[in-house]
């Protein structure tokens, strides 16, 4: 009751919409040479679909199925009516309308991905496991910075057991933020544990159907299975309304062919089978176009995500998706770097205005995290917020209009004039120009007198201020929160606490 | 003693908003302000926020300047209505640009500021040589003289102006300040002159230097 009064307090307001079309590698050929071979796959390859009850609707709509092998041969027909039948725009829910995201074609937002499993603590410096303090203060922090739209889960808190971390890290998430949580539960069972907690929150049962505020991504195994444990967390989730994202996450060379091209075939396929799963399902169920190919480093085998292939891949990805017209779910902004560097700062910003121009809707990793997804520096997200204003800058262009051009001011000034006191220039100087908080452009001498600030120590000294001083929109209850606390017993005491609030 | 139109006044200021300053002034007037209080409530009182919300990051440039041009707008509306003794002076300088070189933008922004922040400025121009920046010192007796350069090549003048003053003995009561992108507090040290380093804190200097 109190939760749903104080939401219509809320004031009202939308998201600006920035839509990404720069960027296009591939051309219209190329695209049909890609779709076209990824029918050839599902009709002469098939898939496999260990999750039984998966595969019947796969069965049902005419596929060849193979129960023992669980391989599912599908014809191209079906593919494309599901592809049709997969929602070109939907709404990803914030707890409050003004964090509302509503997907469709070219529109860039971002956020967090998941999971790292070391932070650089933003105190000490010191290289450790994260703790659920960690997972709730990154929260906190991109519930706070206006170009995060999507929230993961950053870190793995690992004081919690392996059985059942998953109602934790939700409960922590949902504490901390009012923007829409776009992540994964490890295990299948707490799929309806978590539409539970969603409903509780909201203060009615099935409440969570009119507002899924969380989005579920599962994922498959290349090349070519739906994994049981995923496939039983993606059918239960469509079954109970939250949207999915299911990545087709090869790497290049290991899982498929070495070629950029194969492996785009391949996300095709994988991004495609679980649309085809949830079309089957659930025709017009909210769903994501989602691969993430990932590069190998040839002289190592290391994994790598930051390398201009890596980029180029991922907005292709975009790119075939707005083909197909269905939001994609794909990364860029990820970083190979294990520190805050110069190395950080370019795999950053070339990832992500490279991201943005083609169109990414979901790209989880514009909020980076280091070491490939390993490591989290929650200072980073401070710096990923100005990087993703910069790439919006681009996305919004240069307005060119009578006004704008000014010919009156050229001849009221004259040649050899200032236009630094003209109204036209006052006008426009808050909005022709992007004003960055952290970057420093002052001469030598301003810049030493003032200490030789360093850039990363700005951006630390701003993420724990943000930390400290912010609070989520909308407060759980007390009432709320201790039923929630009752029902699920292995919430942690500080579960929902950042460091500074211990 | 405020009023709200004293108080309007200094809103204009800050908002820089040129085509209501001068009807607010005769408002003010008509109510029996001082120009005296104009001056100093309203107008300059505008521009000590503004150097203040500029520092902050909170006003920009351009922001800046046409609240400047507003003030200065005002200025001139009741300059005549004031009494010898009613601007008290901060103090004077003397801007200019030395020779070789014709960039001034930086230079005017700064003055702009002095007079904001109440001194009196003369800018003698641009590219101008040693002997006549010596003359002009001669001939207005500035407290300060602000000098500015852009290029590397023309900086050198800046020795050869602070060499020729000694040598006329101008040097005692004068103070000299230089800035502009190639020059540094070392080399402002070298030649015995004081280095601003932006617009904002050349006011700062210039201020210290008076109370000296």
């Amino acid at each position: 009751m109190l939760a749903r009064r104080r939401r219509q307090q809320l004031e009202q307001t939308k998201k600006v919409i920035y839509e990404g079309k720069l960027y296009r590698p591939l051309t219209e050929e190329q695209i049909r040479m890609i779709d076209d071979a990824s029918m050839h796959i599902f009709e002469e390859i098939g898939v496999c679909v260990k999750y039984a009850p998966a595969r019947e609707y796969w069965k049902k709509a005419g596929a060849l199925v193979n129960d023992e092998t669980g391989v599912c041969k599908i014809g191209r027909e079906i593919v494309r009516d599901c592809i049709k039948k997969a929602p070109g725009n939907f709404t990803q829910y914030g707890r409050i309308d003004k964090h509302n995201v509503e997907q469709a074609a070219f529109r860039f937002y971002g956020g967090t991905s998941c999971e790292a499993v070391s932070i650089w603590d933003i105190e000490t410096g010191e290289h450790r496991p994260p703790n659920i303090y960690d997972l709730s203060a990154g929260t906190r922090l991109c519930d706070a910075l206006d170009n995060c739209d999507l929230i993961q889960s950053c870190c793995y808190p690992s004081e919690l057991s392996k059985e059942l971390p998953d109602i934790n890290r939700y409960f922590a998430m949902i504490k901390n933020t009012t923007k829409h949580i776009c992540t994964g539960p490890y295990r299948p069972e707490s799929v309806d544990k978590i539409y539970k907690m969603a409903n509780m929150v909201l203060g009615r049962e099935d409440a969570f159907r009119e507002r899924p505020f969380i989005s579920l991504v599962c994922g498959v195994i290349s090349p070519l299975i739906m994994d049981a444990g995923w496939t039983e967390t993606l059918v239960r989730g469509v079954e109970l309304g939250f949207p999915i994202c299911s990545p087709s996450a090869p790497t290049c060379g290991a899982t498929c062919p070495g070629t950029l091209a194969a492996q785009l075939v391949l996300c095709n396929v994988e991004a495609l089978m679980s649309i085809v799963t949830i079309q089957l399902m659930k025709p017009g169920h909210p769903c994501f176009y989602s691969a993430v190919p990932m590069m190998l480093d040839h002289r190592d085998g290391s994994f790598t995500y930051a390398t201009p292939e890596a980029w180029m891949q991922n907005c292709a990805v975009n790119q075939i998706s707005q083909w197909y017209d269905i939001p994609n779910y794909s990364i860029c902004g990820m970083c190979d770097s294990k520190v805050m560097d110069m190395q950080l700062g370019i795999e950053m910003g070339m990832g992500i205005i490279m991201g943005a121009m083609s169109g990414s809707n979901n790209m989880h990793g514009s909020f980076g995290l280091l070491e490939g997804g390993l490591t989290v520096a929650l200072e980073n997200f401070v710096v990923a917020d100005e990087v993703v204003s910069m790439a919006k800058r681009v996305l919004r262009g240069i307005e060119v209009d009578e006004e704008r051009i000014a010919l009156d001011v050229f001849k009221e000034v004259g040649i050899g004039g200032i236009f630094l006191d003209q109204e036209i220039t006052r006008k426009y100087s808050r909005t022709e120009i992007y004003y960055s908080k952290l970057s420093d452009r002052h001469n030598f001498a301003v810049w030493d007198a003032a200490g030789r600030p360093d850039y990363a120590a700005k951006a630390r000294e701003q993420a724990i201020a943000i930390i400290k001083s912010h609070k989520p929109e909308l407060e759980l209850d007390k009432e709320v929160e201790a039923a929630i606390r009752a029902e699920f017993p292995e919430i942690l005491p500080d579960a929902g606490k950042t460091m500074f609030e211990k | 003693m405020s009023c709200e139109t004293i108080e309007n006044i200094m809103e204009a200021v800050l908002d820089g908003a040129t085509s209501e300053i001068i009807p607010l002034i005769d408002k003010a007037l008509e109510e029996k302000h001082s120009a005296s209080e104009i001056l100093k409530d309203g107008l300059i009182a505008g521009m000590n926020e503004v150097g203040a919300l500029f520092k902050e990051g909170e006003m920009f440039v351009p922001e800046v300047l046409i609240s400047a041009k507003t003030m200065q707008k005002g200025m001139e509306r009741i300059k005549p209505l004031l009494v010898s003794g009613d601007i008290e002076t901060v103090g004077k300088v003397i801007t200019v640009t030395v020779e070789g070189d014709l960039h001034d933008i930086g230079i005017k922004l700064v003055g702009m500021m002095l007079e904001g922040a109440g001194f009196e400025v003369r800018n003698i121009g641009v590219d101008v040589p040693a002997s006549a920046i010596v003359e002009a010192v001669k001939a207005e007796t500035p407290d300060i003289l602000a000098m500015s350069a852009m290029l590397t090549t023309t900086m050198g003048n800046m020795k050869e102006v602070v060499d020729l003053l000694k040598e006329s003995g101008l040097d005692e009561r004068l103070k000299v300040m230089i800035g502009g992108a190639p020059t540094t507090p070392d080399y402002a040290r070298k030649i015995g002159a004081f280095y601003g380093a932006d617009a904002s804190d050349a006011v700062k200097v210039a201020r210290e230097i008076i109370r000296k």
